[in-house]
């Protein structure tokens, strides 16, 4: 088994993965909205996360892509977990993979992009909490709380999931992606 | 199974799982609730209540002259002129913070911030920058609705002599020194400050200065007092946690050899 990233993945592949984590990054960047409601930002950056993973269907893209967005994150230190961020977006790659893996790549199916996006952005928070109870934070901040963040994260990662479907279906229909030949 | 029976049903279990997940969370939040309100508020203890005990001197202005204060844009130090307006600034550690956020997090109350100038030279100004949790800056309101600080005018004669201090930088993005030296358990520490104010985010608004006639309003006001010696509280309002704090001094002269200034803060309780 060859596990060299350029064999496993295309040279193209490797492209459109590091744009889709660029483009996660800057989705939290560009569309910081001040609605003050947590996981609010998961209805856009989940996109390129899902786009990505349905374009390239190979188990580790959403890794890849985590990666970069991650990498990205904490160089800009955007977030307030700076390093620790890249741990935040290789999770959420790992759960899109998984997620994936799972359904079979099927992405032209609403249900899978909106679970998809919800466990992405679900994920991202469990990580977040958890790296927060690793730098101190006190657990009842965490817990006050935690049961309105868990739903809006569901809500708005799933939203994400089903711009994605959306823009996954036009793409397919307009011939810019298509089934991968081989 | 075909293929599309097959995942339905993985959708059906996905879709079963969140939402397990998510009441799962609603039950820790409600039963972290009561957690919290059968701890006794006084073992929720804000982030820095220790307060401090120290004298300033001319030499610890080691900022300026200077018009404005930090924040994401240079704020005015003051909005009427003194002098010619040119300030001189240290940035003291209060070693306490308020707290005025949701009471079953945390124990509400103010800094009380008690002052006391000898041989002051034109007028001295305090205010505040505060660290939140994710140590991104807050300051106090400068304009409109909101606005607070505190200035009180000396009546000495202005120094002669030339101070060792230089302009900050910058107004965000840079490292600040609070002067003199701190004794703690661990020895003397000694540590910059970052002020960061979030470009795309609040930051004025969360902390104000109120004194004994203001204390009523949370949100304080602009006071000016010849009182040479005196208090104020730091408040605090809004969702954030503030973790750190910073008093700003800043006056307006160059002070003379023999200013002192003795500042000392204690964290009070709001009831």
């Amino acid at each position: 088994m060859n596990l060299r990233i350029d064999k496993y993945f295309s040279l193209n592949e490797i492209a459109l993965m590091s744009i889709c984590g660029a483009m996660v990054f800057v989705m939290k960047i560009i569309f910081k909205i001040p609605l003050h409601i947590p996981g609010h930002s998961g209805i856009f950056w989940v996109i390129p996360l899902i786009v990505g993973v349905s374009i390239v269907k190979k188990p580790g893209a959403g890794i890849y892509i985590g990666l970069i967005s991650g990498l990205l994150s904490s160089f800009f230190g955007i977030g307030a977990l700076h390093i620790f961020d890249v741990f935040k977006f290789v999770g959420v790659g790992l759960a899109t993979d998984v997620c994936s893996v799972m359904f079979a790549y099927r992405y032209d199916s609403i249900a899978v992009g909106v679970i998809t996006g919800a466990v992405a952005n679900i994920v991202k928070m469990v990580i977040n909490y958890t790296l927060q109870l690793f730098v101190g934070v006190q657990p009842f901040f965490i817990i006050v709380g935690i049961g309105v963040s868990s739903f809006t994260h569901i809500i708005f990662g799933g939203l994400g999931g089903l711009i994605s479907v959306l823009i996954i279906r036009r793409l397919t229909r307009a011939g810019v992606i298509g089934e991968k030949e081989g | 199974m075909t293929e599309p029976e097959f995942n339905k049903r993985r959708v059906g279990i996905a879709f079963a799982v969140l939402i397990v997940f998510a009441g799962s969370m609603f039950a820790l939040q409600v039963g972290g609730e009561e957690w919290v309100k059968g701890i006794s508020p006084d073992k929720i203890t804000p982030f820095s209540d220790a307060g401090m005990k120290e004298t300033f001197y001319s030499g610890d202005f080691s900022y300026g002259p200077q018009e404005w204060r930090p924040y994401k844009t240079p704020l005015n130090i003051s909005n009427t002129p003194y002098g010619d307006n040119e300030w001189y600034l240290m940035f003291v550690k209060a070693n306490a913070t308020p707290y005025g956020g949701n009471p079953s997090l945390h124990r509400r109350g103010n800094v009380l911030v008690n002052y006391s100038f000898e041989n002051l030279a034109g007028t001295a100004a305090f205010h505040l920058i505060g660290f939140d949790v994710t140590a991104k800056c807050r300051t106090n309101q400068q304009d409109g609705y909101g606005s607070s600080s505190y200035y009180v005018t000396g009546s000495s004669e202005a120094g002669s002599s030339l101070p060792e201090s230089s302009p900050m930088s910058s107004w965000n993005n840079v490292a600040v020194l609070p002067p003199g030296e701190y004794d703690t358990d661990e020895g003397v520490e000694e540590y910059y400050y970052f002020i960061y104010f979030d470009p795309l985010s609040g930051g004025a608004g969360s902390l104000h200065i109120t004194d004994a006639a203001t204390i009523e309003r949370i949100k304080g006001g602009v006071i000016e007092t010849t009182d040479q010696s005196g208090s104020f509280y730091v408040t605090h309002t809004g969702g954030s946690i503030i973790e750190d704090l910073l008093i700003v001094v800043c006056v307006s002269e160059v002070q003379p050899e023999d200013f002192r200034l003795d500042i000392e803060t204690s964290f009070v309780r709001r009831e």
